[in-house]
């Protein structure tokens, strides 16, 4: 499998970190120094990882290339209470990434020697421990962030039955292709509800949830057995509720009129996302090839405003995988041009009701993309910078994916003064 | 590093008769003001106090606080009126973890189970004064001798003449 290329030249081929901060005083530089560390990745020392306990914090643990192990913390927390979603395994780069590291008694972000940020390891919730019924550890049921949870209703992407129709950025879809025709393909419902009594015990520790996994393009009409798996795994979180409606998002494969208002009308869902991905449309067929066959990119678009009939606006986003829209050898060759077609297509979006997010582009070692490097700072820095504004004079409010509910949005993490 | 707050301030802010209350400024300068019964000095010599609402000004003022090193003003008032003046910038907020759900379920306990928590604030200190009327008085009239209204300085026998 080829890997990303180290390259030792590349500092000296972007603005740093220092001059970008600089350059966007209206930013606040931990926001800045969030998303650099989205974009390059995290490694934790020997220091930082001494400072793990598994009986307290979330641990990830990757097979390295010899075989053995490596455990390491779910991810971090900054001091301004946001949340960075970065593990080793899954942000290899290109350019060197952030060191976690201990100094001075404190567990912090370093690079080339200069401390940045305090951070700390993000802790587990106590259903973590317990197992249903059936078995199943209520982990692999329900996966937690520090004031979110989420379920993963199904696990294998129909849009990967046939590998060149998958989204080429998309690690997550190459990897659910082993669970393709596996009896664990599907989440079990009698987990879902044991799983989630036990999480509603802890008080004080969940804000919302979401919903996502592979898209299922079955059914009498299409997408029609997605929905109805996505229905059933809501009503039955809904069990534990005492109010019709609860906090509650879900990220799916982009329903018709008629389906999304059965979804609101039988379930206690809350906001609903479907993720344009590229907003381009040439750019989207050659980048979501399966996506683009099924559901075109003006049918996908027409959907999230159907989307804001049903949920009302501001409970209804969409979000681009920021960067893929450069990736070679089709991709805008400049990051303006990029940043041109993606404000264009983000006004149209909020015009109609739409939030506006992005999830910046990690270059998986198992996507279709492999090999390719993302985006500079600065290319981030002004795609979040824009999208918060275009939120902002459409009135969009980032509440139902803030930094609480989600963490991977850097523009929506802006909305918080 | 969080400057050191004196003996006699620990004991006022931790004192619950106290009355305490915190001022922050919005990011468009807007000044805003509000009761903290529940702040108090924890064992680094930070200022800590809890922010039940998620979407208040005050909380929306902390962040610009931490986002952009932006001073915040807090005042305590001791049962015998003595105040005391503390400046400083918010360091951190805890939002998540045992420490956030132990404040959780005591803010709970006190107040009812209807009341959410949203973050813990930490806050440096960085510079304190007592602002009681005759002890700032005292410093200023001494550090500003001739800043006083002439009659006070007339002899008796002028000043109190019919």
């Amino acid at each position: 499998m080829a890997g990303l290329q180290y390259d030792q030249e590349w500092r000296k081929k972007e603005e740093s970190i220092e001059e970008i901060i600089k350059k966007y005083p209206e930013l606040p530089p931990i926001a800045i120094l969030e998303i650099d560390a989205h974009r390059r990745g995290v490694f934790y020392t020997d220091a930082a990882l001494e400072r793990l306990d598994d009986s307290i914090h979330q641990v990830t643990e990757y097979k390295l290339r010899d075989g053995t192990f490596r455990k390491v913390p779910a991810s971090l927390t900054l001091r301004d209470g946001s949340h960075l979603v970065v593990s080793e395994d899954t942000t290899k780069t290109a350019r060197d990434p952030y060191l976690v590291d201990v100094v001075d008694n404190k567990i912090v972000l370093v690079d080339q020697g200069k401390v940045y940020e305090e951070v700390s390891f993000w802790e587990k919730p106590k259903f973590f421990d317990k197992f249903t019924s059936r078995g199943t550890p209520m982990k692999n049921v329900i996966q937690a962030r520090p004031q979110r949870y989420s379920l993963q209703p199904s696990k294998f992407c129909h849009f990967w039955e046939c590998a060149k129709d998958g989204c080429k950025y998309c690690s997550i879809g190459s990897s659910g292709v082993k669970y393709h025709g596996k009896p664990d393909d599907l989440i079990n419902l009698q987990d879902v509800e044991e799983t989630m009594r036990e999480l509603v015990k802890e008080p004080g520790r969940f804000v919302g949830v979401i919903l996502t996994g592979g898209s299922i393009l079955s059914g009498p009409k299409l997408c029609e057995d997605e929905l109805q798996i996505y229905i059933d795994v809501l009503q039955a979180m809904g069990t534990v509720f005492k109010t019709k409606k609860w906090p509650s998002q879900i990220n799916t494969t982009a329903f018709d009129k008629e389906q999304l208002q059965r979804l609101y009308d039988q379930t206690g869902l809350t906001s609903y996302t479907t993720d344009l991905e590229v907003f381009d449309d040439e750019l989207y067929q050659w980048i979501c090839p399966g996506k683009a066959k099924a559901i075109s990119h003006e049918e996908w678009k027409k959907r999230l405003f159907d989307a804001v009939d049903v949920f009302g606006k501001g409970y209804v986003d969409t979000g681009l995988v920021s960067g893929v829209e450069l990736a070679s050898p089709n991709g805008f060759k400049t990051e303006a041009e990029a940043l041109k077609k993606d404000f264009e297509t983000a006004e149209e979006m909020a015009s109609h009701g739409v939030l506006l997010k992005h999830d910046i582009w990690h270059v998986g070692d198992n996507s279709i993309f492999r090999g390719q490097l993302n985006p500079s700072l600065d290319y981030y820095v002004q795609l979040t910078k824009g999208l918060y504004e275009i939120n902002k004079k459409y009135g969009l409010s980032a509440d139902m994916d803030s930094y609480r509910k989600c963490g991977m949005h850097p523009n929506l993490n802006l909305d918080r003064i | 590093m969080s400057n050191q707050l004196s003996k006699e301030i620990i004991d006022a802010i931790n004192n619950p008769d106290s009355i305490k209350v915190v001022a922050t400024i919005s990011k468009e300068g807007i000044p805003h003001v509000t009761p903290k019964g529940s702040l108090t000095v924890d064992e680094n010599g930070r200022i800590r106090f809890l922010e039940l609402l998620e979407k208040s000004q005050t909380q929306k003022n902390l962040v610009y606080s931490i986002w952009f090193d932006k001073y915040i003003a807090i005042n305590i008032i001791t049962p015998d009126r003595k105040s005391y003046l503390i400046k400083g910038k918010a360091y951190k907020t805890i939002n998540s973890g045992k420490e956030f759900i132990d404040a959780y379920v005591a803010v709970q306990e006190k107040k009812g189970k209807d009341i959410d928590l949203s973050s813990i604030w930490l806050i440096d200190v960085e510079s304190t004064s007592e602002q009681t009327f005759l002890a700032r008085r005292e410093v200023l009239e001494t550090s500003n001798p001739y800043e006083i209204h002439v009659d006070r300085l007339a002899k008796d026998e002028y000043r109190y003449a019919n």
